[in-house]
């Protein structure tokens, strides 16, 4: 079946704009930009995809003598502004989030995504454990070379 | 220390919204979207980027370019698992 979008794990999308230390992270986040591009693949996330960018991105630039640059910011806001993003919100109040996370066994952060790509029938793009765990218990496929 | 980044002003996106309900019945939302969501809708909200798509594709190139040509800050010296063997062993562990 041919992939035309994708469930972008917010640590792919961090690992473009700061390398990780482990060589296979950076590699498989590398690929994921490729098929993205060359398939021109729509981006889905659910709604507090940016804030956990954010937060990740946070804490890899808060020891940084002089705070963010402005070229740095720029490129993060060029490169998200460049992706074809669709947010999904498919857990809508507290309880369904709480119960979702149970019966997948993932954080209540980890659940909106799996629960979004199993509700439109989308790939996930991660490298996190527990959402490929989940991904291959529940049948959702995971994006992988 | 106020961040000087006036282009986060500038509109990049527009955005659209629509409900799609348990049964993949549309429609579009209105007001504030996040009040009229019942259990079992779906929100999608579609940023539409507002760049061309040769555009669009030039600037992820060039991120790809960038995150191709860096090396992780601490690599694993020898010896390392490719992405491939590092991800099969992780399905291999829950496919079990």
């Amino acid at each position: 079946m041919t992939v035309t979008a994708i469930v972008l794990d917010c640590n792919v999308f961090v690992n473009w704009m700061h390398p990780p230390k482990e060589l296979a992270a950076k590699e498989y986040s590398d690929w994921v930009l490729r098929q993205i591009i060359e398939h021109d693949l729509q981006v889905w996330v659910p709604y507090h995809w940016d804030i956990e960018v954010a937060g990740v991105l946070r804490g890899i630039q808060k020891n940084r003598a002089h705070g963010y640059s402005f070229e740095w910011l720029n490129g993060v806001g060029s490169y998200l502004s460049a992706l074809d993003i669709n947010e999904g919100w498919t857990l809508n109040n507290i309880p369904d989030i709480l119960v979702a996370a149970e019966h997948f066994n993932l954080s209540c952060a980890d659940t909106p995504y799996f629960h979004l790509a199993q509700t439109i029938r989308l790939p996930v793009a991660t490298l996190d454990s527990g959402l490929i765990a989940a991904c291959s218990r529940f049948g959702v496929e995971h994006f992988h070379p | 220390m106020p961040i000087d980044a006036p282009h986060l002003a500038e509109p990049k996106v527009e955005y659209s919204h629509r409900i799609v309900d348990g049964e993949g019945h549309e429609r579009v939302a209105e007001g504030s979207a996040r009040t009229e969501l019942r259990s079992g809708d779906t929100l999608v909200v579609r940023r539409r980027p507002l760049m061309a798509p040769a555009e669009r594709k030039a600037i992820l190139r060039r991120l790809l370019a960038e995150t191709e040509n860096r090396r992780a800050p601490d690599p694993l010296p020898e010896g390392y698992e490719s992405a491939a063997e590092a991800l099969a062993r992780v399905r291999e562990r829950y496919d079990r």
